[in-house]
Parts: C-alpha cells; sequence; structure tokens
C-alpha cells in the first residue's frame, strides 16, 4: 500500500521537526514547507493527503495557503489541519471560513495529533469531517 | 495520577473537603491535647467532638460544603476564616463551663494546627469544586462556526459555564450538531429571557450580516439587565494581539448594564461579611432567646424558608423566623372574605394566623434577622433591591426584571422611605434608580437609616 503524504507548513523549526517526526512515526510519509510560498511551490509537484499548516507565518498567513489551497481545484478536496497558538473562537470560526478542516490548539500533544489525524483521514466522512466530532474526542 | 483524584472527586470535592476538615480538626484536637508532657485521654476525644459538630453546624448554615454557591475566592476564604473563629469563640466559652474535659486543653495549639490545615484544604480543593457542577448559564445567540465554536470553549474550558442552548439568527439554517439545543430565533429573546435563568449572552454574529438582530438582541439585554459580550474583532487576524489581553480572554468583549465599579463592589461584600457576621455574634443572645420562645409558643419548625428570586433569577431560600401557624395557607383560603385589600395582595389588621411571638418580632423585624445568613451565604447583600417571590417576577414587565441584576438585599431605598404607602409602579422606579446610581456611600446612608426605621419598629408590615 502506498504510504500516506503528508505537507507540515511551519516555520519554527523545532516544532516542524516535532510534527514531522510524530506523523513519520504514525506512517506518513512527510514534506515540510517552512512558509507559503515554499508551500505553494510543493503543492505544484505533490498531492499530499493532509495539510496541516501553522496560521503565523513569516510572509503570507496560514490564512492565505487553505484560501490558496481551496481556490485551486486541484488541491480543493484535501483536508486541512490547522495548528495555532490562538485560542478564541473568532480565530476558530475564521479558520472555518476559509476552510480549514479542524483546528488544532497548540500546545498539543502527540496523542492529540493523531486523533485529529485519525478522524480527519479515516472518519466516517473523511472529506469534511465536523469539527464538533474531532473536538469531543 | 492527578487525573485519578481529579476523576474520583469530580463530583466529591466537597465532601473530600469536609473529610479532611473533620481530620485536621481530629488530628487538631490530639496536638492540643498534650500538655505538661502527657496526653490527656479525656481531652481529645470531647475536644475532637465539640469542634466537629461545631464546624460541621457552621459549614451547614453558610453552606461550604455545596456544590455550588457561586461564591469566589476571596470571599470563600473570608467565610472559612469566620468559621474558624466562630468556632474558637465557641470553644473558649466552653472552657469555663465544662473544666473537667477542658482541663489541659491548649485552645492556642489547637488554632495554630487547625486554621492552616483547613484553610490550605479550603484552596486546594478549590480548583476541584470549580469544576464541578456548571452553573452560570449562558446563552449563545447565532450557531454558525462561531456560535458552535464558542460554546466549545466554553464546555471544554470546564469553568462552571454551563451553555443552556442557542438562538439563530433568521438567516442562519442548522448544518452541524451542536452541543446544546437551539431554542428559538435571536428576535425572540425577550420570551426566552423571562422564562430561563441567563447569567451572560454571547452574541456570536457578524457585525455586517446580522446587524440588526444583533442590535435587536443588545437592546433587550440592556433592558433586562442581563450582561452580554460581543466578538471582541469581527476580522481576522494572523499574528496580531490586543494590547491588553485581559479586555478579551476568550475573544469576547464582556458588558454590563450595571456600572461595573469593581473595588467598590469588593469592598461592599467585605463589608456584607463582615457586619453580617458582627451582627450574628453580637445578636446571638437575642437569636437563641427569640428561638426559643418560638420553639416553646408554637408547634412547628423554627425557621421559615421561602423561595425567592436572586441575582440574575437563580432561586434561593431566603430565610425567616416563623411567625406564622404552620397550616397557614390553608386557613388563608379560609380568612379570603375578610380580606381588607382589594386585588391579588391579602392583608388583615389582626391577621389570627400569626402568632402571639410572630406579632412581636415582626414588629420590630426580628423575623428578618435570620437573612444575615442568607447575607453570608453571598445570596443576598446587606443593601438592595429585596428579592421578590417566582410568582411576582413572572408578572415582571421587562425593564422591572433589570431589578435582578444585581445582588438583592435586607434593606433599600423603599424601605427606609414612607415604606407601604407606595405603590408598586413607584417601588420598582426607586429600586431602578438605586441600581443605576449605586455607589458604596449610598449604600452606607441606606444601612444607617435603615436602623431607626427598625428600632422604632415604624412601618413594618
Amino acid at each position: 500500500m502506498r504510504k500516506r503524504l503528508a505537507l507540515v507548513v511551519e516555520d519554527n523549526p523545532p516544532e516542524r521537526d516535532m510534527v514531522a517526526g510524530w506523523l513519520r512515526l504514525e506512517g506518513f510519509e512527510v514534506e515540510t514547507a517552512v512558509d507559503y510560498r515554499a508551500a505553494v511551490a510543493a503543492l505544484t509537484s505533490i498531492r499530499p493527503d493532509i495539510i496541516c499548516c501553522d496560521i503565523s507565518l513569516p510572509r503570507e498567513s496560514g490564512f492565505d495557503l487553505v484560501e490558496h489551497v481551496r481556490a485551486n481545484q486541484a488541491t480543493a478536496w484535501i483536508p486541512i489541519l490547522v495548528m495555532s497558538e490562538r485560542h478564541s473562537p473568532e480565530d476558530m470560526a475564521q479558520a472555518e471560513h476559509v476552510g480549514a478542516n479542524a483546528y488544532l490548539k497548540k500546545p498539543f500533544s502527540r496523542e492529540r495529533l493523531e486523533k485529529y489525524i485519525t478522524a480527519l483521514l479515516d472518519g466516517p466522512h473523511s472529506s469534511r469531517p465536523s469539527v464538533r466530532r474531532l473536538r469531543r474526542m | 495520577m492527578l487525573t485519578a483524584i481529579r476523576n474520583m472527586s469530580k463530583e466529591r470535592a466537597q465532601k473530600v473537603n469536609l473529610v479532611a476538615d473533620c481530620a485536621a480538626l481530629i488530628f487538631a484536637s490530639c496536638a492540643a491535647s498534650i500538655g505538661g508532657g502527657r496526653f490527656h485521654w479525656i481531652v481529645a476525644p470531647s475536644l475532637a467532638l465539640v469542634s466537629v459538630l461545631l464546624w460541621t453546624i457552621q459549614s451547614r448554615l453558610l453552606r461550604h460544603y455545596d456544590a455550588w454557591n457561586g461564591r469566589n475566592v476571596g470571599s470563600d476564604f473570608a467565610l472559612t476564616m469566620l468559621t474558624l473563629a466562630g468556632m474558637m469563640a465557641v470553644l473558649a466559652l466552653l472552657r469555663p463551663v465544662v473544666p473537667r474535659y477542658a482541663a489541659g486543653s491548649n485552645l492556642t495549639t489547637f488554632a495554630w494546627v487547625a486554621a492552616p490545615l483547613i484553610l490550605w484544604l479550603r484552596l486546594t480543593t478549590n480548583w476541584l469544586r470549580r469544576r464541578e457542577i456548571a452553573e452560570r448559564r449562558m446563552l449563545v445567540v447565532g450557531i454558525g462556526p462561531l456560535g458552535r465554536h464558542t460554546a466549545l470553549e466554553m464546555l471544554e474550558a470546564n469553568d462552571g459555564r454551563n451553555v443552556v442552548g442557542f438562538l439563530r439568527f433568521t438567516r442562519e439554517s442548522v448544518h452541524d450538531r451542536l452541543p446544546a439545543p437551539i431554542l428559538g430565533v435571536a428576535t425572540e429573546i425577550d420570551g426566552l429571557l423571562k422564562e430561563q435563568v441567563v447569567d451572560e449572552v454571547y452574541i456570536a454574529g457578524q457585525r455586517d450580516a446580522e446587524h440588526a438582530e444583533m442590535q435587536k438582541v443588545i437592546s433587550v439585554c440592556e433592558r433586562f439587565g442581563v450582561p452580554f459580550a460581543l466578538p471582541a474583532a469581527g476580522f481576522r487576524f494572523s499574528r496580531a494581539e490586543p494590547q491588553h489581553q485581559a479586555a478579551t480572554m476568550d475573544g469576547y468583549i464582556h458588558y454590563l448594564s450595571v456600572r461595573a465599579k469593581p473595588v467598590q463592589r469588593a469592598i461592599k461584600r467585605a463589608i456584607d461579611i463582615g457586619v453580617s457576621a458582627t451582627a450574628l455574634t453580637l445578636l446571638s443572645p437575642l437569636l437563641v432567646t427569640v428561638a426559643a420562645l418560638i420553639k416553646l409558643t408554637s408547634r412547628g419548625p423554627l425557621l421559615f424558608r421561602q423561595a425567592r428570586v436572586g441575582q440574575h433569577g437563580h432561586q434561593f431560600n431566603m430565610l425567616k423566623f416563623r411567625s406564622m401557624v404552620v397550616n397557614a395557607e390553608e386557613l388563608k383560603a379560609r380568612l379570603l372574605a375578610q380580606n381588607e385589600q382589594q386585588g391579588p395582595v391579602f392583608k388583615m389588621k389582626s391577621d389570627p394566623r400569626i402568632t402571639r411571638v410572630g406579632r412581636f418580632i415582626r414588629k420590630y423585624s426580628i423575623d428578618e434577622l435570620p437573612q444575615l445568613l442568607n447575607v453570608l451565604r453571598g445570596e443576598m447583600s446587606l443593601v438592595g433591591p429585596r428579592p421578590p417571590i417566582p410568582a411576582e417576577v413572572a408578572k415582571y414587565e421587562a425593564w422591572q426584571r433589570r431589578r435582578l441584576s444585581v445582588r438583592p438585599g435586607l434593606t433599600c431605598v423603599w424601605q427606609v422611605s414612607g415604606r407601604n404607602e407606595i405603590s408598586f409602579e413607584e417601588w420598582m422606579y426607586l429600586d431602578m434608580q438605586y441600581i443605576d446610581h449605586w455607589s458604596l456611600q449610598g449604600d452606607l446612608q441606606l444601612l444607617v437609616k435603615t436602623v431607626p426605621v427598625v428600632l422604632t419598629g415604624r412601618g413594618a408590615s
């Protein structure tokens, strides 16, 4: 079976390595990108099964990346997990408005990341699972 | 380990606290029984018995171990200290009464051992307590992503906020499963606020899309005096943070329809606790005498508990000394023919249901004194609008419901004015003026003015 591919977009190296490491332990093949432009470039050559992206990136923001992914027909179906240190309901609603599928508050544990990833990819409605279902787990 | 403890005591924090407190008292009793190089075997159990008994009685009166007493940490801490002081005072008074059991006990040691232990236990169980029964009832207006996330965040925070339900904006339709029921449409919020106890309304809407409806909700909240919160930003941020983070802790700006004055309110609460505790102590000989008289002269319970509506519509039992015979309500039906007042109010000059002791304690408002306990418990304040009965609240007009936006009190403007000869409408108006122009100074003046009114027995009926 083909290994599933994840794209991790995170500008902070330790966090990027941590998330990528956890995903590799989950059996993912992992590509990383440091910011919006690197991610957009990567998406021209790869088709990840999931995108995990930070919001506060150095140049364009994570929101811009989500919008870019959704606007592009070839990538619009990819589930996106937003990871952010912003915890207000407004931020979560904004992420949902632009098209993110789930919102993971930083800092998070490996178990929590696994749960979110599993629910996004293997849940009964794996294309766009309800965020509520994710959060209740 | 920590989660194990939390789960074990999830709904039992106060039981754990009670058992631990009693253990602390027993331990302190043992420590206090060591004197002159030996352990006094007769002192330890008697001191333990009396202190545990005193402690539990006082705690019961102050609802120390209730699931949720609505008090904040400071208030709770002060009350714990007062309870300790009260217990120590009684123990000290008992010493000369029962010398055989008290000789050899060392109350100073007792206090030094018991007080820190109990206060420490109170603080450590406090965080457990906060995770218990959700009693602050929140309403969320808006069922979009913002409303849903708002509710989920509240429930996840586990800090006593519970979501009673959602109201939806008319343009919204149900997509996702929500963690609480949808109770209606935003424009019908006034009907809902009349029926339900709501502590705060979260208006989770988008300013541009739902402007008119949000405005309507805000206006209703203001008229009812219900606190509400608006989304702090309404925009998307990828980096920026508010400079003063505390202002928008949960992403909302919170509004009150009463003047906040947090420092003055805190002082008011401190005065409430101090004055009512002192008054209860000073008046205890009178209270005990009256209690004995009530018990001796008429069959039935000592206190009359009446359901009253407190702040934000939460009901509580208001305490009074019983001044009527036990089957007063049955008798009322038979006496209705002799009613001297028009309308739904029942009033008779020589009401035969009032006992002899009752007539006296009513004249001097002594029957109201047990409400000092309500004040200590935090359900009432010394000064504030009189707490209405539920049936009365049901008939309130919208603006009159604003009376419930503050803690009810023993005395207010109306009580120190002409009393009975004021109309209901005027009375409500006076209360509203009190709420709108509240100040600590005004409260103190009202307190001072109340004393002569009570002492002369003027108009109390």
